[in-house]
C-alpha cells in the first residue's frame, strides 16, 4: 500500500506544519480529507527529503487505518457470504471476506474432527 | 434620542452632545459637516450623525434635532490573549478607561454621566484575539462588559481583519502502564455578550463583516488506554501504554496530551500533537510490544472547524490477556458567542466573506454564562 501526505499549511511562528493524509488509491482526493497539526521538532529534519517524508508519516500513519476502517464499502462488496461446507460448486457467485493482516505469514490451519467413541 | 426632538435647539445642546467644533471658542454649526470619510478602525463614518449635512450643503439647527454622539472602543489597535493580559478583555472597562474615538472628534470620551439620554456604541475588533487557557467553557477571550448606561446602543463590528478565538483544549494524556487514557480537556469560547438588552433601552447587534472571523474553542482528544499482555510460553510480558491526545483547535492552541509513561517489554504511546489556531492536533500512537499481539491505544485526534471535526476518544488497549486499560473521553467544546443570562439578547449579521463557528450562530444557540 503507498501511502501519500500534502502539507497544506507552514507556521513558520509557531513552528508547525498541517498535514493531510491518505491512501495513494483511496477513493478521494487527498485535499478532501482532514488535515492535523505536527511540531516540526517532532520530525527529522537534519537528514534528507526521505527521512523527513517518513517521520511526518510516522505520525499520520494511524490517520490512514482509521481512514480505510471507517470507509463505507459498496453495497456489492458488502454482502459478505457465510458457507459451512467446502464445494466449491456453492462458492460461485458469492462474495467471501478475509482480514489482510492472516494473509501476511500465516493462515489457519484447521484441524481435523476427532469423535471419540466412549464404547471402546 | 440626545439632542432635543422638539422645542428649542441651542448651540450648548449640540455642544453637549457632539463636543464644540469651534477649538476657538464659540461654536460653529458649519463645522460639525464631514468633509470627508473619518476613519476610525474598519469603520468609516460619512457623517457625524444620520442626516447631518456634509461638504457644503447648507447647515441648520434643526437638522442637528434627534441626534446622538457615537464613538468607537478601539480594539484595532492592537491584538491580545487573554493568556497574556486580562486588562484589554472587557469593552466597558476600556471605554470608562478612554480607549475610544469619538466621532467627529469634538469631544474626548463620553463618561456614564455625559449619556444624555444615548450614545452609540461601536466596538471594533480588528486585530486578532484569543483567550486563555481554561477547562472553563464559559472563560472568554472579549466581553462586552454588563454595566453599560441606558440607552446604550451598542454595535458589535467585526472587521475585515478581526479574528476572535476560544482557546483549544488540551489532549488527554496517555495512560501510566495498562492503565487508563487521560480524558481529553474542554475548549472555552470567543466572544461574550453580557450588556443587559431587555431593560433600561439598551440594544446589542453583532456584524461579522468579510473576513471577520469568530471561533469557538475546541475540545481535546482522549488518550490512549494501555494494555498488559502474560503470554503462558513466554518470558516477555509486555505492558505498553497509550498515545496522549491531539489538542482541539483555539487560540492559545490546544496542546498535545502528554506520552504514556511505564512501558515494560515494550513502548510507550506518543505524545499527542498541538493544535493551531484552526487546525486540530493529532493523537499520539499507542504503545507496541516487544513480543506478542497487544497494543497500546492511540490517542483521540482533537477536534477542528468543519464537517469530520470532531474530537476522538482515546482508543483502548488491546489484545492483553491480562488488563486493558480503556480510552479517555473527549473534552466539551466551548462556543463562538455567549451570553451573561437571558436578558442579554443580541442580534447576529454575518456578511458574505464573515465566519462565526460555534454555537451562538444562529443566536438561539447561545450558551449562557460569561466568564
Amino acid at each position: 500500500m503507498k501511502l501519500i501526505l500534502k502539507v497544506v499549511e507552514y507556521l513558520e511562528d509557531t513552528q508547525q506544519i498541517v498535514v493531510k493524509f491518505c491512501r495513494k488509491n483511496a477513493p478521494k482526493s487527498i485535499d478532501e480529507y482532514l488535515g492535523g497539526a505536527i511540531e516540526i521538532e517532532r520530525l527529522e529534519t537534519s537528514y534528507d527529503s526521505q527521512s523527513l517524508i517518513e517521520s511526518i508519516m510516522k505520525i499520520g500513519y494511524k490517520e490512514i487505518l482509521k481512514q480505510e476502517k471507517n470507509e463505507i464499502p459498496l453495497t456489492d462488496n458488502a454482502d459478505i457470504a457465510t458457507i459451512e461446507g467446502t464445494d466449491l460448486r456453492d462458492y460461485v457467485g458469492k462474495v467471501f471476506e478475509c482480514d489482510s493482516d492472516m494473509m501476511k505469514d500465516r493462515v489457519t490451519r484447521r484441524m481435523k474432527k476427532i469423535i471419540i467413541d466412549d464404547d471402546i | 434620542m440626545t439632542t432635543p426632538t422638539s422645542g428649542t435647539i441651542s448651540a450648548t445642546d449640540i455642544i453637549n452632545e457632539f463636543g464644540n467644533s469651534n477649538s476657538n471658542g464659540g461654536m460653529s454649526l458649519g463645522a460639525y459637516r464631514f468633509q470627508s470619510n473619518q476613519t476610525i478602525g474598519s469603520l468609516s463614518f460619512s457623517t457625524l450623525d444620520n442626516g447631518v449635512p456634509t461638504g457644503s450643503d447648507s447647515i441648520s439647527y434643526s437638522q442637528m434635532r434627534n441626534k446622538k454622539l457615537s464613538f468607537v472602543v478601539d480594539y484595532h489597535s492592537f491584538s491580545a490573549d487573554r493568556d497574556n493580559s486580562t486588562a484589554h478583555i472587557d469593552a466597558q472597562v476600556r471605554w470608562q478607561q478612554g480607549n475610544t474615538t469619538q466621532v467627529g472628534n469634538f469631544k474626548g470620551t463620553p463618561a456614564a454621566g455625559d449619556w444624555n439620554g444615548g450614545k452609540r456604541v461601536y466596538i471594533n475588533y480588528n486585530s486578532t484575539f484569543g483567550g486563555v487557557t481554561n477547562n472553563t467553557q464559559s472563560v472568554v477571550a472579549l466581553r462586552t462588559g454588563q454595566f453599560w448606561p441606558d440607552n446604550t446602543e451598542m454595535f458589535i463590528e467585526v472587521g475585515g481583519s478581526g479574528k476572535i478565538f476560544g482557546a483549544g483544549g488540551r489532549g488527554g494524556n496517555g495512560c501510566n502502564g495498562n492503565g487508563e487514557g487521560g480524558d481529553g480537556l474542554n475548549g472555552n469560547s470567543a466572544l461574550g455578550i453580557d450588556i443587559t438588552t431587555t431593560s433600561g433601552n439598551k440594544s446589542c447587534a453583532i456584524n461579522v463583516r468579510n473576513g471577520g472571523y469568530i471561533q469557538c474553542g475546541f475540545e481535546g482528544g482522549g488518550g490512549g488506554g494501555g494494555s498488559y499482555d502474560d503470554p503462558s510460553k513466554s518470558q516477555t510480558d509486555p505492558v505498553v501504554s497509550g498515545g496522549g491526545g491531539g489538542g482541539g483547535a483555539g487560540r492559545p492552541v490546544g496542546a498535545g496530551g502528554n506520552a504514556g509513561t511505564g512501558a515494560q517489554k515494550g513502548s510507550n504511546g506518543a505524545a499527542g500533537t498541538n493544535a493551531t489556531n484552526t487546525a486540530r492536533g493529532l493523537g499520539g500512537g499507542g504503545g507496541d510490544p516487544d513480543e506478542g499481539g497487544s497494543e497500546g491505544g492511540d490517542g483521540g485526534n482533537g477536534a477542528q472547524p468543519g464537517a469530520g471535526g470532531n474530537a476522538e476518544a482515546g482508543e483502548a488497549g488491546s489484545g492483553g490477556n491480562q488488563s486493558n486499560g480503556a480510552g479517555g473521553l473527549i473534552g466539551a467544546r466551548g462556543a463562538a458567542i455567549r451570553k451573561r443570562d437571558a436578558s442579554c439578547v443580541y442580534t447576529l449579521n454575518i456578511d458574505s466573506g464573515g465566519q462565526v463557528i460555534g454555537d451562538g450562530n444562529p443566536v438561539n444557540t447561545a450558551p449562557l454564562g460569561v466568564n
